[in-house]
């Protein structure tokens, strides 16, 4: 079968999964206690994508490569959350910190 | 999600809306530059043409899925398997556009159409962070339409670049600029955790996506997504139910 089809079917999977909530919002009324679950998504998605990268779980499942450079950079980008409250002033600091280790090569 | 329908007389105008949208996208659009070129470059080095590269970038749209199929393509996988990893990969852009309903509730169907198919983890954090914050206001909808723009235009110029270059990225893998992405995603995240409720769900979430990171096509962080909510909402109920005992007694 051709990549044109593979990338066709997974363009059509794609809007299925985003599309039908929007399309039907006029009418779907999301469960009270589903709406309660929501309100925690946005936490639990991105801290589920965040720890990973930060201990390079995605290059090494098995742990072994948890020290570093961006380990360091997300430490240093909730500090600096927690001590500024600003967004820009976040990742100011956090990339900040993961280029300069990575210039200076201390991993 | 409460928080929508609420139009106050003088709401920013479309082209404020439409900037503000783009600034607040701007550090997912740098943080995804060297995603981009690592994979038209990779595209093309497993042998994809451009046609073909630069198709899954426009009509996919959803880096993660668009690098599983690649290594997957070349590894001589099948249409259904590939098909069957994009779905359970973006699964939660589902949850997502449940998240965000209540927002676009009000537009016309080609709106919500468009504004849907562009839903992307950044695009999602951005206006998630957004209405929360300032609510739904009449052109709210053009900074969710200029993030999903900005993030299309963006990922395909750099898909484009990445394959006109081909193999001369050596060391833009890894090279710290991804993690504008993660940054964002932290301050946003810690900005949320008032309450005991997103807590927990921080905490489940995090450690259950390190210790499911093993699982193919980031099955673990569906898991821990779902759960990490579910453990939540128990949270919320009991700390509830505390409060209201208190409150009788």
């Amino acid at each position: 079968m051709s990549v044109g089809i593979v990338i066709a079917g997974m363009a059509v999977i794609n809007l299925v999964l985003r599309c039908p909530i929007f399309f039907g919002a006029d009418r779907i009324r999301i469960p009270r206690l589903i709406e309660r679950a929501l309100v925690h998504a946005p936490v639990a998605v991105l801290t589920a994508i965040i720890v990973p990268f930060a201990l390079h779980l995605d290059q090494a499942p098995d742990g072994s490569q948890w020290l570093n450079p961006d380990l360091f950079a997300t430490g240093a980008a909730i500090l600096a959350s927690l001590v500024t409250r600003n967004l820009m002033a976040t990742i100011a600091v956090g990339l900040g910190v993961a280029l300069l280790l990575r210039y200076l090569a201390v991993f | 999600m409460q928080a929508a329908a609420t139009m106050p007389a003088a709401a920013p105008s479309r082209r404020a809306e439409i900037f503000d949208g783009l600034k607040a996208t701007l550090p997912f659009i740098v943080g995804a530059a060297p995603f981009g070129v690592i994979f038209g470059a990779l595209a093309t080095a497993q042998g994809l043409s451009f046609p073909e590269t630069m198709s899954l970038s426009l009509f996919v749209f959803s880096g993660s899925a668009q690098f599983v199929a690649i290594s997957l393509l070349a590894a001589g996988a099948g249409p259904w398997i590939i098909w069957l990893a994009t779905f359970i990969l973006n699964l939660r852009h589902t949850l997502y556009a449940a998240t965000l309903v209540g927002y676009v509730r009000h537009l016309s169907l080609p709106w919500r159409l468009v504004l849907s198919a562009g839903l992307t983890d950044e695009t999602f954090a951005a206006m998630e962070d957004r209405y929360r914050r300032l609510g739904v206001k009449e052109n709210s909808h053009w900074a969710f339409l200029s993030s999903v723009l900005g993030m299309h235009l963006n990922w395909n110029c750099w898909t484009a670049i990445g394959v006109l270059v081909g193999q001369q990225i050596d060391g833009l893998a890894g090279s710290g600029l991804e993690f504008a992405v993660v940054a964002t995603f932290i301050g946003m995240v810690v900005q949320r955790l008032r309450t005991p409720g997103s807590q927990v769900a921080a905490a489940v979430a995090g450690i259950l996506a390190a210790l499911l990171a093993a699982l193919p096509y980031k099955l673990g962080l569906t898991i821990a997504t779902l759960a990490a909510m579910w453990i939540a909402v128990l949270v919320d109920r009991r700390l509830a139910r505390k409060s209201a005992l208190r409150q009788t007694s």
